[in-house]
């Protein structure tokens, strides 16, 4: 009876489980093509544009060749091991010009798999510091660093670890030494396939004031990507496996995050960009994560991309009290394949991928 | 030898209160394997229902270009065919009663009748068609139509589903169409034994056609259990000369039928399986199955865009809503166009590996679930069931 009791209760909850996450997973494996004008590839990037980071004057600096074998290498393909990490910057300005490579530090010379990134731009010294999500092989770093145009280089201001980093994602920039950071895991090995399928909570969204890291949201799953709005009073969040994108009203100086507000996106969203000029957030997904789960175990099976903007149409102390998503970008794998993230910047957009190609296009409305 | 006994019963008490050693323990166990098989099918369909009828589907509206209303079409357009020249004839104001689909009341004011727009001329509004000699107008309520060009460019044969209430039969209507006095002429009604539950039509000559039966069962609560019991009672006709032969049989709620440009193919919107069914035609018009595209949404109509040969898929995204917002003309529908393009240059190979092309997709605020499409040039005219009409131009 209480064998029959037990193999009932973990039916049911397998269940559960199972249909809770078979709706991010998609049950469509149609990329649909759909361009908001015309649309290019950005030469010479091809091992993945995971994130993507904006000046206000339009410089962009992408995370390249993330080598995602440091979480499970059995379950993805083997050429990531052999990516190699790289930050290019693209000019949006200057859009013909392929996307440059910058050289980095001496210390993350074949130590660099970089993953989030964020920048902060000093408005009178005109310095660009970036903060780049780093999985080096000893553990998980935040990297700040400061970019010299000149020379097209970055050099090294600060190295950022800590206890509380078990799998991180993306990263916010505060000031020069504080930075939010999500975790999207606990295990960086093969037992994080055990979260999502049982439900596990262990992941937090941390706060590092320059000395001390703090959990500032505890107990969940699946923290993916982070942003902040234009008036740094809220901060967005995205659930991937859950479809959705959380808003929290921010409180400056302690950094207190609370739950404002949830929008069900209908499909499994991965970056964030806030974009500064029209308070739009542009959504980097996933029509199917079965089949971007089937690309990271063969970076040849293409997975179809999807870019959705959410425009907000509420007041300015509660933007996203009302709001209208749509689609100006969609493709079935060819032209990008697992689209990660979107960047809006004046009518163009820059959409960069986990482990492909990025692409540039056009918007005619 | 010894005997076992075992004493039944020995206190005496009433049978039906005696413990398990009457009842074997087999039995429950069937018992309960067949409730758990049960709820499994119960899980299994209700799961599969949601998925086909779109209730997880969210849709995030898109159109390249600028999209306006086509006047006075407001009373439906459900399917639309289009001259080489660019002349679209738009079916309206029809009536589903047959399917014993709920219709908003509204609908009872619904006039059949058949318009035309001009993509020549797209800045004026479409114009209602004058039909001479159709017997019974008043109960005329169109559906599928079709086009037949002569090679010489003259004659234009019109065809139509008609579904006639009040002799609660459907009926295909062939029309001859004046240019010059943008008159439809009616020359003959086809009446069919095998005429059930018509949908869609594509001539395959001035007086001969394939068309479709969506199911066998109409004003009749039969239906009900058809549509909700997944019976594929509805098929495929080919009709030469009064006779019809069966080409398809067993299919389930089909739609949209279309003949490419060259004749050889067929293709058949399947809204169930969420594909679209290419066949190749034999001579004797019998349909054999070449390719099904896997579309990841309920097709509705296909037309053949005449200058590339590519498919154009009108579909509808949330097929639930359909029902919806029959029932009631407040509740909009969401609406998608696709492109079926092909990856080969090779002729023979053009329906083998197909891209698909979202040209359009809306969430019910432009126009609500979109039946039909199609496309001219650098344009597309889109329909629907009970709503507005759209024209988009696609070069933006």
């Amino acid at each position: 009876m209480f064998l029959k009791t037990v193999a009932f209760i973990l039916l049911a909850f397998l269940v559960q489980r199972a249909w809770k996450l078979s709706l991010g997973f998609g049950t469509s494996d149609v990329g649909y093509i759909n361009r908001p004008g015309p649309c290019r590839n950005v030469a010479p990037i091809e091992t993945g544009s995971e994130d993507i980071a904006v000046t206000s004057n339009g410089l962009a600096f992408i995370s390249s060749g993330m080598q995602l074998s440091d979480m499970c290498s059995s379950a993805v393909d083997a050429r990531f091991s052999q990516f190699v990490g790289r930050i290019y910057v693209f000019d949006f300005q200057n859009s013909k010009q392929d996307a440059v490579e910058v050289s980095l530090p001496k210390e993350l010379q074949y130590n660099f798999s970089p993953h989030g990134i964020d920048l902060l731009e000093d408005s009178e010294t005109g310095e660009i510091l970036l903060f780049v999500v780093n999985h080096r092989k000893i553990g998980e770093f935040v990297e700040i660093l400061s970019y010299q145009p000149e020379s097209r280089s970055l050099s090294m201001v600060r190295s950022v670890t800590h206890e509380l980093f078990t799998s991180l994602n993306d990263v916010l920039a505060i000031d020069r030494n504080s930075f939010l950071v999500s975790n999207d895991a606990y295990f960086r090995s093969c037992w994080r396939i055990l979260e999502p399928l049982l439900g596990l909570r262990w992941c937090n969204f941390i706060y590092f004031d320059g000395t001390v890291g703090q959990s500032i949201i505890e107990n969940g799953h699946d923290f993916n990507s982070v942003a902040l709005s234009r008036n740094g009073k809220q901060v967005y969040l995205t659930r991937p496996s859950e479809m959705k994108l959380e808003i929290y009203n921010r409180s400056k100086g302690t950094e207190t995050l609370k739950l404002h507000q949830s929008i069900n996106v209908g499909m499994a969203v991965d970056n964030v960009f806030s974009d500064q000029s029209t308070g739009d957030l542009w959504l980097g997904s996933h029509p199917s994560l079965a089949l971007l789960t089937k690309h990271l175990s063969d970076i040849d099976l293409r997975a179809p991309s999807q870019v959705i903007r959410i425009q907000p149409l509420g007041p300015q102390n509660d933007p996203f009290n009302t709001y209208k998503l749509f689609s100006p970008f969609g493709d079935d794998g060819e032209l990008v394949s697992g689209s990660s993230s979107a960047v809006h910047f004046k009518d163009k957009l820059l959409i960069g991928t986990v482990a492909h190609k990025v692409a540039y296009c056009e918007v005619q409305s | 030898m010894k005997k076992n006994f075992r004493v039944k019963n020995p206190a005496g008490i009433p049978q039906h209160l005696v413990d398990e050693d009457n009842k074997s323990p087999g039995s429950t166990m069937c018992l309960k394997a067949m409730m758990f098989v049960g709820v499994l099918i119960i899980a299994q369909y209700v799961i599969s229902q949601i998925i086909m009828r779109g209730y997880h589907r969210t849709v995030f509206p898109h159109y390249t270009g600028r999209c306006r209303n086509v006047s006075p079409l407001k009373t439906g357009s459900e399917d639309i065919a289009i001259t080489s020249d660019g002349l679209a004839f738009i079916t309206s104001g029809i009536k589903l009663f047959h399917k014993l689909v709920p219709a908003d009341s509204r609908i009872m004011n619904f006039e059949g009748r058949i318009y035309l727009f001009d993509f020549n001329h797209p800045e004026k509004p479409a114009k209602k068609l004058r039909m001479v000699k159709l017997p019974q107008m008043k109960d005329f309520a169109p559906q599928g139509i079709s086009i037949w060009e002569d090679k010489d460019g003259g004659h234009i044969s019109v065809l139509v589903v008609n579904h006639r209430l009040w002799q609660a039969r459907d009926t295909v209507e062939i029309f001859s169409f004046d240019r010059n006095t943008l008159v439809l002429h009616h020359k003959k009604t086809v009446i069919n034994e095998f005429f059930r539950s018509l949908n869609d039509i594509a001539a395959t000559g001035p007086s001969s056609f394939y068309v479709t039966n969506d199911g066998h069962y109409t004003f009749s609560p039969l239906r009900l259990l058809e549509r909700f019991g997944m019976f594929p009672w509805g098929d495929v006709l080919h009709v030469n000369n009064d006779n019809a032969l069966k080409v398809l049989n067993k299919m389930y709620e089909v739609s949209g039928i279309a003949l490419s440009s060259d004749g050889r193919y067929v293709f058949l919107a399947s809204p169930y399986g969420q594909d679209l069914h290419v066949y190749s035609r034999g001579e004797d018009d019998k349909l054999t199955i070449f390719q099904k595209i896997n579309l990841g949404t309920a097709p509705d109509d296909i037309t053949i865009d005449s200058s590339t040969g590519d498919l154009i898929v009108s579909c509808f995204p949330v097929w639930h809503q359909v029902f919806k917002s029959v029932s009631n003309f407040g509740e909009r529908g969401a609406a998608q166009v696709l492109r079926l393009t092909s990856k080969s240059l090779d002729p023979d190979k053009r329906y083998i590996a197909t891209r698909t092309i979202e040209l359009f997709a809306d969430d019910g605020e432009l126009i609500s679930q979109s039946s039909t499409a199609v496309v001219y040039g650098d344009a597309l005219l889109i329909g629907s069931v009970t709503d507005r009409t759209v024209y988009c131009d696609l070069k933006g």
